[in-house]
């Protein structure tokens, strides 16, 4: 993804990580207080962490493991963002 | 932020994360195989609450006495430290030991079938999952390893916090989860560092703070009992440590403690002059009714010669945290799929602190300023050739 050109304030910088920060202690909770449904939500809530990195990897259109290899740093960029 | 503040935290964070690093990465990888210990106990045949039928022993089966007294004809000369209850299954654990305030490695796990009586025999020790678990706690070194580690945990927490203070000047200019992973290498790096973080970050403090909490488990337990237990049995100030031999029936203890909180379950008994009762009381651990109140325990301290209930009372605020810190630790509270998640974000987690580690390894030559002009610009200085 390129950068905006503009800087982001604190605010905006912070928007994503609050919510994702939110939706997992939510989830943490939810888990703890109850089965059943709430075992579900805490699945849901807490494995938007893991989603969110899975996507911010497939974004830069490379395989989820990145790095390593310089030869790959070489190759056309396919990248799609 | 000025280029004084940026110092002051980029220090803060490189040092508190830099301690740290190598003990954390043992964590994660020792904590990786405990996430799944039901599943992996239960392969290697050692999980009896998921074989054993009937009543779960929590709730009945033979008399309490009846048990303990098959367990110390196990252990001829022995006195009895613990009785521990499962809320699923018959199984039930006593442990002894050669005196009231035996240390832990003087202690001998029994396993009872509660339906039947049958003895399950010592419980397997030095197995692979709990040397794991010994490493995880204490690297095998006891209470100067588990405070340790829990300072350990306590620095996390610093390293976490002053991460996100840094993060904001970096991000300045780029947008959230930017992966310039065609960059430079070390571009590359600070990128993965920066969003694995961030998206990981309010899981990794509760894990880092639960983890502090559970490694001064040992301290906050005895704090509890030298001030609300001896509080709570100050009547019995001054008189003689009860003689094991003078210990009065379980069962009427049990029975006391009952009628005292009605519609709740054991889950372990503290016999007297261990590091969970007083002198004198058998200290009942009755579980909450509720699912969330499950965790915290309430004790009921019984005279454990007369079965009189001397006194119940919730535990302080901090051994409450400290009990509900156990499960959100371990991520084993809510089925497999929160433990695969748990898993996910443990290998997010040991990337984030490999790349801390590249970052601060394969810095480029030039002190401290590059860095800071590193995370005003978001990663873009070019370091002069």
């Amino acid at each position: 993804m390129s950068a905006p050109r503009t800087t982001r304030s604190t605010g905006a910088i912070f928007a994503w990580p609050l919510v994702l920060a939110a939706l997992s202690l939510i989830g943490l909770i939810a888990g703890l207080t109850g089965d059943g449904a709430r075992d579900v939500l805490a699945w849901l809530l807490l494995g938007s962490a893991p989603v969110t990195i899975a996507f911010a990897y497939r974004r830069t259109g490379r395989p989820v493991r990145p790095i390593i290899s310089p030869s790959r740093t070489k190759a056309p960029s396919h990248d799609r963002a | 932020m000025s280029r004084g503040a940026i110092r002051f935290w980029y220090l803060i964070h490189k040092w508190s994360s830099l301690i740290p690093t190598l003990f954390l990465l043992m964590l994660c990888i020792t904590g990786l195989p405990l996430i799944f210990h039901d599943e992996i106990d239960a392969a290697l045949g050692e999980d009896y609450d998921s074989t054993l039928a009937g009543a779960p022993s929590a709730q009945g089966g033979l008399p309490l006495d009846t048990m303990l007294a098959k367990a110390l004809a196990e252990r001829p000369g022995e006195v009895p430290l613990f009785m521990a209850f499962s809320q699923d299954s018959p199984l039930l654990t006593v442990t002894t030991g050669p005196t009231p305030d035996a240390p832990g490695d003087k202690m001998t796990l029994l396993f009872f079938d509660r339906a039947t009586g049958e003895s399950l025999g010592p419980a397997p020790s030095g197995g692979f999952m709990e040397t794991i678990l010994q490493l995880h706690t204490d690297m095998l070194l006891g209470l100067p390893g588990m405070l340790f580690l829990g300072v350990m945990g306590l620095s996390f927490v610093i390293a976490l916090v002053s991460g996100t203070v840094l993060y904001a000047p970096f991000m300045r200019k780029l947008g959230f989860a930017t992966l310039r992973l065609e960059k430079s290498k070390r571009v590359a790096r600070l990128d993965q560092h920066n969003m694995l973080g961030i998206v990981t970050l309010a899981w990794a403090l509760v894990i880092g703070l639960t983890g502090a909490i559970n490694a001064f488990a040992d301290p906050l337990t005895d704090n509890w009992r030298d001030t609300q237990v001896a509080r709570m049995t100050s009547a019995y100030d001054g008189a003689a440590p009860l003689d094991p031999a003078d210990y009065g029936s379980l069962d009427a203890a049990m029975a006391s403690a009952r009628e005292t909180l009605p519609g709740r379950n054991p889950q372990f008994i503290g016999f007297p002059g261990g590091g969970w009762s007083s002198a004198h009381h058998y200290a009942i651990f009755f579980q909450g009714d509720r699912p969330l109140t499950q965790y915290l325990l309430t004790p009921a301290l019984v005279d454990a010669r007369t079965a009189t209930v001397t006194d119940v009372a919730s535990m302080p605020a901090i051994n409450q945290a400290l009990m509900m810190s156990k499960p959100l630790h371990f991520g084993d509270y809510a089925g497999l799929p929160l433990k695969i998640v748990w898993t996910l974000l443990t290998l997010a987690m040991i990337w984030v602190l490999w790349t801390g580690v590249l970052l601060w390894f394969r810095r480029r030559p030039g002190a401290i300023d590059r860095r800071i002009a590193e995370i005003r610009s978001g990663g873009t200085t070019r370091a002069p050739a």
